[in-house]
């Protein structure tokens, strides 16, 4: 593996204790230019991933918490009257909101209501954010982590199927296993702002372009479009992955098998990263919700 | 869920044997009761065992069962072979099966059973009444064994639906076939006889043997005229004559074929040309009026003109025939043999009616005279038409109704009148056959049934020929004139409504009934050799089974090569080749880690499923782990291959080179 991507992965590891997988997930999510959805329970460690990804990336962080008063302003800002000091001309001036961000983390973001959250949800799509008949372009690069707490559901808006699937990739924390918690326990964890920015925006940028350039072959390309289908014919499944859904898979199995310091992408990439792509887009989908879809359609679906 | 193995749920359980009820209920009217209770427990038993409230039966259990259905087919029936006796051992044995019948697998033998057993009601009924019962306990079988396969979530009505739907999809094909498949004679005729018999004439006539025919009101035959009329006191349908008397019985005596066919047919005579469609009553006579030439081949014209059939008739059948209309049977004289057959009597047989003939005989100055007589003899002395005249206990039974009782029917005015003429040596002969027939305008057919059998007398005139006299029309020339119904109203058993609804309604089934068998069961001759001739041509039937046999044969290969090059059309890749050997290797060596033998039988865990080459190298290398270097160096060429930049794909030489790679490791092991 690429020395820098491995030094980034042991820093975040450093903070984040146990969780190698879901840090790596997280990381190649945002190689992939994708947003980050994170589902479980407080104090999980959900802020802190997000946190020291920014910091360790060297990226500008702010975190909204979604609360049921909020208005689409509160994330994108909003036209304040106000008098220039020097010129002392009065007009309106565009004041960002906290969504102007290279990395936001959207804590509970099912508390807000939904039109708030389409207000996000629109700006991590286009990557700009239209006020006032002025179109103002967000930071580069933009990556956004949601969170949810799937338990206390009472006094939530449930995010619709549409809107999961802007999320890249959908992942759970779960609880740390007893080394890594006695290890957090007697304070052996990093703090996220004590993290060294290990690199800058350009070196980010080169590697999310290193991942679009890695080689899927046209065997690879095919295992995809049978997985792809198959969760459209499936008998359990009322609806099957869109096509965005299908690039968001090949995009995340190359980022994955950059990260494992390949320069093309192997079907096991594909597998490890399908649950995490594929099940939050489905989940609403399933006939019979206690099925493990994901595991019964890559055991149904011949590799070659 | 394998579809074999799993368990049938109860809603196809139920619908299954209501299924097999119903194919029970198709011959319900000729079993024994018992057959019916047996059935009806045994599917009770099943239906209990489902709930849990009764055992599975255990093989003693079942050896008992099948004991006793043998034992009651044996006590109903005893040792003969008839179609009935096995029809009831088939459906005991069918009855029996759902206590076995657990899994879908065992279910399809239960509905072919059905099927079957649909077929089987044909052998005894065919009326299209029978038709629609038969595509209802079809449809029925059909939706069970769609039902079978939803095995998941059964839906009664869909599976009913979807049943009817194919049957109906069939019909084209079941037309098709009907229309222009040439009808093969059959390699296999069944020619064992019905348990009850059929109805008809017996071969003999002794008192009160026809008198069991007029309370008969089945069908007998119907006639299809096909150019003249022929009018109600012409209509004596000949089945056979009875030569042989013995004091009590007439019976039919040896007789011979014609010399000709035509030696009773006079061309010059007006004549009727006429079809008839008999119903089946296993004997060979047919039935024709007067002197007759048969149209139809497979018919013997016999020394007294009577017809008959090569085959024993035991299905309907329909022949055609060309006859005089004449009461006279021309024949210009008789053998020694005929004479002496014709004239003779058992001695010191009913000796009073001997001597009143041979009175009456010097009273008169000829034969015509003589007959004059008998006639006045009998229509003016106090003599009776009924069905019922009593029984005659003496030995001399003509003796005792001509002069004592005088009430009777056909065979004892018949049976006198003949022995009368041959105690004055006239040759005379008892024909035995049908007199009347119903006319239907609708279908253009008359039907003749069992209630119209009936006796007459043919007596020879020198030099001319067998005249008919019907000593019944003396007596009651109703009987003759419009038929039995008007002859004796309070005895007669047929259809007797008033109502014009319901005559209407009788006559329009008749009709319907009547082209049913002539297009449905008769189907084949003439309008099928039309229609074969407009498709093919001029052809002779064995022509025609060339050709179809061609046609079958050349669409069976099209389809198949058809199925074999769409198979061929997606042909397994060298990639799927190489995968599929390694992958073949890690399930077997896993299958004989746990004891497997049968290689066929092995099934694929579930976490092998969906491996990616480099997942079965890794599983390789967990059992096999000295392979590691070797299992590593091939999955490498593989990914070179297949997922590396510039990656063609295998091609065969490099395939070659890894399956033989392969062989060599599974060597080493």
């Amino acid at each position: 593996m690429d020395a820098k991507l491995s030094s980034v992965l042991s820093a975040l590891n450093s903070v984040v204790l146990g969780k190698e997988h879901q840090v790596k997930l997280a990381l190649s999510c945002l190689l992939a230019k994708g947003h980050l959805l994170i589902e479980d329970l407080p104090g999980m460690g959900k802020t802190t991933l997000s946190h020291a990804l920014a910091n360790v990336l060297g990226l500008q962080y702010q975190r909204i918490q979604f609360t049921s008063d909020m208005l689409p302003a509160d994330i994108v800002g909003g036209s304040i009257y106000q008098k220039d000091e020097k010129t002392q001309q009065a007009g309106f001036v565009f004041h960002p909101g906290p969504v102007f961000s290279q990395v936001v983390l959207a804590d509970e973001i099912n508390r807000a209501t939904p039109k708030t959250q389409s207000a996000l949800l629109e700006a991590m799509e286009e990557r700009q954010v239209s006020i006032d008949g002025q179109t103002h372009v967000l930071p580069q690069p933009f990556f956004v982590i949601a969170t949810q707490n799937p338990i206390s559901q009472s006094g939530t808006f449930t995010l619709p199927e549409s809107q999961l699937d802007r999320f890249l990739m959908r992942i759970e924390l779960g609880y740390p296993n007893a080394k890594a918690e006695r290890a957090l326990l007697e304070g052996k964890s990093n703090k996220a702002m004590n993290l060294p920015v290990l690199m800058n925006e350009s070196q980010l940028s080169a590697y999310q372009q290193k991942v679009a350039s890695i080689t899927a072959s046209a065997s690879l390309i095919d295992y995809v479009q049978k997985l792809v289908t198959k969760t459209r014919e499936h008998p359990q499944l009322r609806y099957g992955l869109s096509p965005r859904a299908a690039l968001a898979l090949l995009n995340t199995a190359k980022s994955w098998a950059l990260l494992h310091g390949r320069d093309h992408v192997l079907p096991d990439d594909v597998q490890d990263v399908f649950r995490f792509v594929a099940q939050h887009r489905l989940e609403d989908a399933l006939v019979d919700n206690k099925m493990d879809i994901c595991a019964d359609i890559i055991q149904n679906v011949s590799v070659l | 869920m394998a579809f074999n193995a799993s368990l049938i749920p109860q809603p196809t359980l139920v619908f299954l044997f209501f299924n097999v009820f119903a194919a029970l209920m198709l011959h319900v009217t000729r079993l024994p009761l018992w057959l019916i209770v047996f059935s009806l427990a045994a599917l009770s038993w099943r239906m209990f065992m489902f709930s849990g409230r009764v055992p599975k039966p255990n093989w003693y259990m079942k050896l008992a069962l099948v004991s006793a259905g043998f034992y009651g087919v044996y006590a109903s029936y005893g040792t003969d072979l008839t179609i009935e006796s096995m029809v009831s051992l088939l459906i005991a044995g069918v009855m029996l099966k759902p206590l076995e019948v657990e899994k879908h697998q065992s279910s399809y033998l239960l509905i072919f059973l059905n099927y079957f057993l649909c077929a089987l009601l044909f052998l005894f009924d065919r009326t299209p009444l029978d038709f629609l019962l038969v595509i209802v306990v079809m449809t029925l079988t059909l939706g069970s064994q769609v039902l079978v396969h939803l095995y998941d979530q059964p839906n009664r009505m869909a599976s009913l639906k979807l049943g009817f739907g194919l049957l109906l999809k069939s019909l084209p094909l079941a037309l098709l076939l009907f229309l222009v498949l040439p009808r093969l004679g059959p390699l296999w005729t069944l020619t064992v006889p019905t348990q009850s018999g059929v109805v008809g004439l017996s071969d003999s006539m002794s008192p009160g043997s026809i008198a069991q025919l007029g309370e008969n009101d089945e069908l007998a035959f119907r006639v299809k005229l096909l150019d003249n009329p022929l009018p109600m006191n012409q209509r004596y349908w000949r089945a056979f004559t009875l030569s042989e008397f013995d004091g009590e019985t007439w019976q039919q005596g040896r007789f011979y074929q014609a010399n000709r066919a035509s030696d009773f047919f006079n061309d010059d005579q007006p004549s009727v040309r006429y079809e008839i469609m008999i119903e089946p009553h296993e004997k060979n006579w047919l039935f024709a009026i007067g002197g007759s030439k048969p149209l139809t081949p497979e018919i013997t014209v016999h020394s007294d003109a009577t017809l008959e059939s090569r085959k024993r008739l035991y299905n309907q059948w329909q022949y055609k025939v060309e006859s005089n209309i004449s009461e006279l049977l021309p024949q210009s004289n008789l053998s020694r043999s005929e004479r002496i057959r014709y004239t003779r009597l058992p001695s010191g047989s009913n000796e009073k009616a001997q001597d009143f003939a041979r009175q009456l005989n010097e009273q008169t100055a000829d034969l015509p005279q003589f007959i004059s007589a008998l006639r006045s003899f009998i229509s003016d002395k106090d003599f009776s038409y009924t069905l019922s005249p009593g029984t005659f206990d003496g030995d001399d039974q003509i003796d005792e109704f001509l002069f004592e009782s005088k009430s009777g029917f056909c065979s004892y005015y018949a049976g006198s009148v003949a022995f009368l003429l041959r105690s004055i040596d006239v040759p005379a002969r008892v024909v035995l056959g049908y007199m009347g027939g119903e006319e239907n305008q609708l279908s253009n057919a008359l039907s003749v049934y069992q209630y119209d059998a009936h006796a007459w007398v043919e007596v020879f005139f020198e030099g001319q020929g067998w005249l008919r006299l019907d000593p019944t029309a003396w007596v009651a020339p109703e009987r003759v004139e419009s038929g039995l119904q008007r002859a004796i109203p309070s005895e007669f058993q047929g259809f007797k409504s008033q109502s014009p609804w319901l005559r209407e309604l009788r006559k329009r089934w008749q009709a319907f009934d009547y082209y049913w068998n002539d297009w449905m069961l008769s189907y084949k001759g003439n309008q099928q050799q039309a229609i074969l001739q407009d498709l093919w041509g001029e052809r002779t039937a064995n022509e025609l089974i060339g050709i179809l046999t061609v046609a079958f044969v050349l669409l069976g290969l099209g389809l198949f090569s058809f199925l074999w090059w769409d198979q061929k059309s997606k042909p397994v890749s060298y990639e799927q080749k190489v995968y599929q050997a390694l992958f073949t290797w890690l399930v077997t060596i896993d299958a004989a880690n746990q004891g497997a033998v049968d290689r066929k039988s092995i099934a694929i865990p579930l976490h092998l499923k969906g491996l990616t080459m480099q997942g079965v190298c890794r599983e390789l290398t967990k059992r096999l782990p000295h392979l590691e270097a070797s299992l590593n160096a091939l999955n490498k060429q593989v990914s070179a291959a297949l997922y590396q930049p510039n990656a063609n794909g295998l091609d065969k030489s490099k395939t070659r080179q890894l399956l033989s790679m392969i062989k060599i490791l599974k060597k080493t092991v």
